[in-house]
């Protein structure tokens, strides 16, 4: 769906790389969790694949079309969900009557579920709406808009302790084997149950591209007394022992901590190899 | 035309109007409030030269024409801040993500968005006047101040600036005055209007403030450049000449054919910053056509 080939991108000629050589394949049928730190170019790999931004060296495809021409074809099957946005000041009905026809696969059935999801009446005013209402609408509005490639940046912000639910809710739902859904977030456990794979920037560069399965696979992330540290890639001390990743050498299956994972991976950027090797890739998982 | 879907661009000019009517009609209402200050004070309070005219009705006609001349510059002034405003969707970076990102064609959106502040803009202020001069006529009904509706001078006076046109055709001699006032005339309109564009595709932020300041540096260095040329030649250039009727087409043609290919390189370069517009700020480079 989406290849990026050798991408260096950076915001002046005297500023350095916020992206250097980058590569990476984005497939239908996933969604896909963009973490770094701040300042590592989440938002601005976003942008690129918009067409939003040019990269100074490199390709970037979107069905072979480059996404920096903004073709029409490629605009009807992209959407991005900014962090900042504006909506003009009229009603929900009205922007969905004059935006929706150059979406050709509009689904208004989707709308309505989600704006339900979310608790948002249709008869809205989008000028009279807080922050978040205004968020969760304009969520609601792009999840229906139907194209192949959604992506969203920080998504959650803005949005109370039940919408983040809500939200991963109605992602869930409007996902499909042709859609693929990139989310760039810092606040990873409002979306560790929604991904299935995941792309973690660091230092201009991806430091990590594997599927959630594959990260599974390769490590148990658990909490063990200090003592206890044969095996241990990665500890952290938390309030009820140490939070470990360690190698997942029985096969065992143990909810993924992204939090910790993130944290490992920028202490330990050898993990990444780990989790990419395919040395588990036949273990038998005991749960 | 792969490139321009007229369904599709009337879908975006409608989304445009729509959803930014508030802003237009704020503009609008300015101007209108504008052009009744300024009719009432030119035919309400401003009598003050009203014992230099033998009868009252010599006084009315010229205070009509007085009122026309004026409105016609704030026309102007006006349809200037408009073009000047055309990519004013792009100032800032949440706005250029939502239009950038709108599925539609670059031609689709830059069409629409000339359309929009300019004749769109345009036809609004023609009506602000006549809106504004009906509200003057109907304020001033009951007064004994009474002036007839500005319409019938504003065609007048239009008349009057076509028949200076014609009248400059007819001459049998031709010098570069004439030349300078068809120009004037003629070319200024357009050529302004796009160079207001290019101005607008420049700057993001302040492009009125920011065009015209852009323009004065241009002009004083066009003009610092020309005397330094005529002080070099020591005064022996002359361009005081007279051209005859049978080559002054000639010259003509070439000046208006000058002024259209500057018209053009503006809308070009226009549509070409627009096209390769980025939601971080401009790179010069950019406009180079790249091989990427």
């Amino acid at each position: 769906m989406i290849e990026a080939k050798e991408i260096i991108f950076s915001y002046g000629r005297h500023c350095p790389n916020v992206l250097q050589n980058l590569s990476m394949q984005l497939e239908p049928g996933r969604i896909y969790g963009l973490l770094g730190k701040n300042g590592t170019g989440k938002s601005t790999l976003l942008y690129l694949i918009a067409g939003l931004l040019f990269p100074q060296k490199g390709t970037l495809t979107f069905e072979g079309r480059k996404t920096r021409l903004r073709s029409i074809e490629t605009l009807q099957d992209i959407f991005l969900v900014p962090e900042e946005f504006e909506l003009p000041d009229i009603t929900l009905s009205q922007y969905v009557k004059l935006n929706a026809p150059f979406y050709p696969k509009f689904d208004h059935t989707l709308l309505a579920e989600c704006l339900r999801e979310f608790n948002l009446p249709e008869a809205l005013h989008l000028g009279r709406l807080s922050m978040g209402q205004r968020k969760k609408a304009f969520l609601s509005f792009a999840l229906a808009t139907g194209t192949r490639l959604l992506l969203m940046d920080e998504p959650t912000n803005g949005l109370d302790i039940p919408s983040k639910s809500q939200f991963r809710s109605v992602v869930a739902r409007s996902m499909s084997d042709e859609r693929s859904i990139v989310i760039s977030t810092h606040q990873v456990r409002d979306v560790d149950m929604l991904i299935d794979h995941i792309l973690m920037l660091d230092g201009n560069a991806l430091r990590l591209d594997a599927s959630t399965a594959d990260v599974c696979r390769n490590l148990n992330f658990e909490m063990r007394t200090p003592g206890e540290a044969d095996g241990v890639i990665y500890a952290e001390p938390t309030l009820s022992g140490m939070a470990c990743v360690c190698r997942n050498t029985q096969g065992k299956d143990t909810q993924l901590n992204l939090e910790l994972l993130f944290n490992a991976i920028i202490n330990r950027p050898d993990l990444a190899e780990i989790i990419c090797s395919d040395e588990n890739r036949n273990t038998p998982h005991l749960t | 035309m792969k490139n321009f879907s007229l369904q599709r661009f009337t879908l975006l000019l409608r989304r445009d109007l729509f959803e930014n009517w508030k802003s237009h009609f704020k503009y609008i209402g300015l101007f209108y409030i504008a052009i009744l200050i300024l009719e009432m004070f030119i035919l309400w309070i401003d009598t003050s030269d009203f014992l230099e005219y033998s009868n009252r009705s010599h006084f009315v006609d010229a205070q009509l024409r007085q009122t026309c001349d004026i409105t016609s510059c704030l026309f102007y002034l006006w349809a200037i801040v408009g073009t000047s405003y055309t990519f004013c969707c792009l100032n800032t970076q949440a706005k250029r993500t939502g239009h950038l990102m709108l599925p539609a064609t670059k031609c689709e959106k830059f069409v629409s968005n000339v359309l929009i502040y300019s004749i769109i803009w345009w036809v609004g202020s023609i009506i602000a006047i006549f809106a504004a001069d009906l509200t003057r006529y109907i304020l001033l009904l009951p007064t004994e101040e009474h002036y007839p509706l500005i319409g019938k001078h504003m065609s007048e006076h239009l008349g009057r600036c076509c028949s200076n046109i014609y009248q400059l055709f007819a001459q049998t001699t031709w010098n570069i005055k004439d030349l300078s006032k068809i120009l004037f005339l003629v070319l200024l309109f357009p050529w302004t209007g796009s160079t207001f564009l290019l101005g607008s595709s420049i700057f993001r932020k302040r492009p009125l403030i920011l065009t015209v300041l852009s323009l004065c540096i241009a002009w004083g260095l066009f003009f610092s450049l020309s005397a330094f040329i005529v002080d070099i030649c020591g005064n022996t250039l002359s361009i005081e000449y007279n051209l005859n009727k049978a080559e002054a087409p000639l010259y003509i043609f070439i000046l208006i054919f000058i002024f259209l290919i500057l018209c053009f390189v503006n809308i070009f370069l226009s549509y070409r910053i627009f096209g390769r517009t980025q939601i971080i700020g401009h790179r010069w480079w950019e406009l180079r056509k790249s091989k990427r």
